[in-house]
């Protein structure tokens, strides 16, 4: 017998499940399975903290404290399930969030001469064409790192961390809708800016 | 609504979702807005831009020292775990290696009644084959 309308989707529709469900269960058991989290989410962690600061030694600061933070908070942590992605990887990078504005308030400035991050452009047969191609990625770059805090964080968490508009709107505190209208301006103000510059 | 900014904001996210899953020279589509068709391309050239770093091998090894150091102390507790006592740093967690470890388990009450338990045997199976040896002998 078929069901119908609400009480069908109802029945349907799988219990969203966090990917890291298994894993964090474990670590509840025994803290020290947490290592496997830990080793899954560390260069992700890593790298939004060096995105954010700039600075390899403040990067790893930050990753410390998050993970540890992360381990001592465990059993408190709130699994409530996405439809994709982890609830797990939102609430580490939610701590991250908030270790990267304690880290701020404590330094009151970012370092003084910010590193140039190596950026990633697949080779081409034209190393003129490859060169190009480098330096307007970094200056794309270097326009995000302008950008105001959330879209920043957005971008990084969208092109970096690979994460989709839910799960970055956990992190951020915002709606998914709200997420992909910010990543619309941001990528707006980024591909302006670059005109500018162009002209 | 085609082209307001909810439905903008939608047609860019698709557009994000296709270049990350690895079409970074992906092109665009015929029902894209004029808007997105030019926001693309910085898409793409950020997504280009965007590599991930991975900590030094140092680091990471030392923090998962720490880590474990931390989830073996008190102030990681939680009701009705285990208390794992590493023999050796990389000591293999493997039901292979338990013979050599000689059987012994530290851990709760039970698991040290049964270690002493196993110890007393031992050593009785250990004496009464010495006696055995010595009447052959």
């Amino acid at each position: 017998m078929f069901r119908k309308g609400r009480e069908a989707a109802a029945f349907t529709r799988p219990l969203p499940l966090d990917a890291d469900r298994p894993a964090v269960e474990a670590a509840r058991r025994d803290p020290l399975r947490f290592e496997t989290l830990y080793r899954k989410y560390v260069a992700q962690v890593y790298s939004f903290a060096l995105y954010e600061t700039r600075a390899h030694h403040a990067a790893e600061d930050v990753t410390e404290q998050v993970f540890l933070q992360a381990l001592r908070g465990l059993p408190s942590f709130d699994d409530r399930g996405l439809d994709e992605g982890s609830t797990f990887r939102a609430w580490l990078f939610q701590i991250c969030r908030n270790v990267l504005a304690n880290e701020r308030r404590r330094v009151r400035r970012h370092p003084q001469v910010p590193m140039d991050l190596a950026f990633d452009v697949p080779a081409a047969d034209d190393p003129a064409a490859t060169v190009a191609a480098r330096d307007e990625a970094a200056r794309a770059w270097r326009v995000i790192e302008t950008l105001p805090g959330d879209r920043r964080q957005a971008l990084t968490l969208r092109f970096v961390d690979e994460m989709s508009a839910r799960e970055i709107g956990e992190v951020l505190g915002r709606s998914e809708g709200a997420v992909r209208v910010l990543i619309h301006r941001a990528l707006r103000a980024v591909a302006d800016e670059l005109g500018g510059e162009r002209t | 609504m085609i082209g307001s900014p909810d439905e903008d904001a939608i047609q860019l996210d698709l557009y994000l979702d296709h270049v990350l899953a690895g079409g970074r020279a992906a092109t665009t589509s015929p029902s894209m807005t004029a808007e997105n068709v030019d926001l693309s391309r910085t898409a793409r050239l950020v997504a280009s831009g965007a590599g991930r770093f991975h900590p030094s091998f140092r680091f990471e090894e030392r923090l998962a020292a720490r880590l474990r150091d931390v989830a073996s102390g008190p102030d990681v507790g939680v009701p009705g775990r285990g208390v794992l006592v590493p023999f050796a740093p990389g000591l293999p967690v493997d039901p292979t290696h338990a013979r050599h470890l000689g059987g012994i388990i530290l851990g709760g009450a039970i698991a040290s009644g049964v270690s002493i338990a196993s110890l007393a045997g031992a050593a009785a199976l250990v004496v009464w084959r010495r006696a055995r040896w010595e009447r052959l002998v």
